[in-house]
């Protein structure tokens, strides 16, 4: 019931979203229509660094004997699959927005390379997951992968800051937090966007996850039965 | 269970992991020093014709093609308050305007700066169109220097 | 700069497809898991 509610709140404040991004907000003074690309390139980013957030926590939570139990190893590897979806996302949406305002699909710039080191580090992540070992073993493995990758999202993040790059500063989460937007709709839909794109990832870890536990259950079915057949082997030779 | 997958996720999991390397690499090594006007102006001798980045805002006025087919562009940069001249060969992106704030990679031959890339370094302000429209550049571009 | 409204339309078209991909690809592989498990309680 709360995932059917979760999904329809999801829809429908991404139709919203596209309403105002497409046809209520001014263009920029600037850029023009272009810059409306940032209420989709911006909360994707968001939803990215939200994703791997989660798996760094659950990833934790697992670690730490207290709290360990199966479900947070499943959170944390299915959080960290809709992160990489939208990592992806965000590098493309931020390619088509580089081409007509700076002039180039694709630069070695301090924050596009780091997030495509980000890409790469969580598909690396998403590959160890799947290397037999025991469920504990694995589980461990990966949960350290998980907080070792993690550190990249604050380089990621503070990218702009440090280094000289090509791409700008946040306009929202910049160092003095003034947020640099005249008006009233576009500092409210870029708020509004990310608003939509945070229910959006509750719906989709929340299927995922779902679908990791039915394929736990298959595993350890799969793992009884191989048991049992070791153990009628066994016998028969005796 | 079979082997043969597993070992095929180690070889992504590793082929991941030096992905980051060179990409970490490739970053350290493309990125071109950026200089702002009054800097490269200042270290107009010591640079000789190595390329870098030169980065400040378009003289209002300053932009004349000298070509026929649009791909010769001469044009002035200025930061804090020294101007370069630029002779730029390529499309420029549309927002090359009076102002912009523009990246532009090269070397110094003399004293104009040729170049052939042109980039637009646009910050992180935004507002919806005024009607009065600045003749002034409105302040040095952010993030130039 | 008129011609920057198909960097917009791609750019909000491929998130659409992006997601909307994403959720069939869930559907899929959790029909698949419940059918294998719901075989496997069957033999």
């Amino acid at each position: 019931m709360t995932g059917k509610l979760l999904g329809v709140a999801s829809g429908v404040s991404l139709a919203v979203l596209a309403v105002l991004a497409l046809v209520v907000v001014p263009p920029d003074a600037v850029q023009g229509d272009a810059q409306r690309l940032m209420y989709v390139h911006v909360p994707t980013a968001w939803l990215a660094y939200l994703a791997f957030f989660v798996t760094a926590v659950a990833s934790v939570l697992w670690l730490w004997p207290r709290t360990r139990a199966p479900h947070w190893d499943l959170l944390a590897g299915s959080s960290a699959e809709v992160g990489v979806v939208f990592t992806g996302l965000t590098l493309a949406l931020g390619s088509l927005w580089g081409r007509p305002i700076w002039g180039t699909w694709w630069e070695w710039d301090a924050r596009l390379t780091t997030t495509l080191v980000l890409f790469f580090l969580y598909v690396g992540y998403l590959a160890l997951r799947r290397t037999g070992a025991t469920a504990d073993e694995r589980g461990k493995r990966c949960a350290i992968a998980a907080l070792i990758a993690f550190a990249d999202v604050p380089v990621v993040h503070f990218s702009v800051t440090w280094w000289e790059t090509l791409h700008q500063d946040a306009t929202v989460f910049n160092p003095d937090l003034d947020v640099r937007m005249e008006g009233f709709w576009m500092p409210f839909t870029l708020v509004f966007s990310v608003l939509a794109f945070t229910l959006l990832y509750a719906t989709l870890v929340r299927t995922r996850l779902r679908l990791a536990e039915l394929d736990e259950g298959r595993e350890e079915r799969e793992l009884q039965r191989a048991i049992e057949e070791r153990r009628r082997a066994e016998v028969v030779p005796a | 269970m079979a082997r043969r997958p597993r070992a095929r996720y180690v070889a992504v999991a590793v082929a991941c992991l030096v992905a980051v390397v060179v990409m970490i690499r490739l970053m350290a090594d493309n990125t071109v020093f950026l200089e702002p006007v009054s800097e490269a102006v200042a270290k107009r001798d010591e640079q000789g014709s190595r390329a870098f980045r030169m980065g400040g805002s378009v003289v209002p006025g300053s932009i004349r093609e000298t070509g026929d087919d649009g791909r010769d562009i001469r044009f002035q940069l200025t930061e804090g308050g020294v101007v370069a001249d630029v002779a730029f060969s390529g499309s420029p992106p549309d927002l090359f305007t009076d102002c912009a704030p523009v990246v532009v990679e090269g070397n110094w031959e003399g004293t104009t700066f040729v170049s052939d890339e042109l980039l637009i370094k646009h910050g992180n302000e935004y507002e919806p169109p005024s009607d009065t429209a600045a003749q002034e550049c409105p302040e040095e571009p952010e993030g130039v220097r | 700069m008129d011609d920057n409204w198909g960097y917009v339309a791609a750019g909000y078209g491929l998130t659409a497809g992006v997601v909307a991909a994403y959720v069939v690809w869930l559907r899929v592989r959790i029909r698949r898991a419940e059918r294998s498990l719901r075989d496997e309680a069957d033999g």
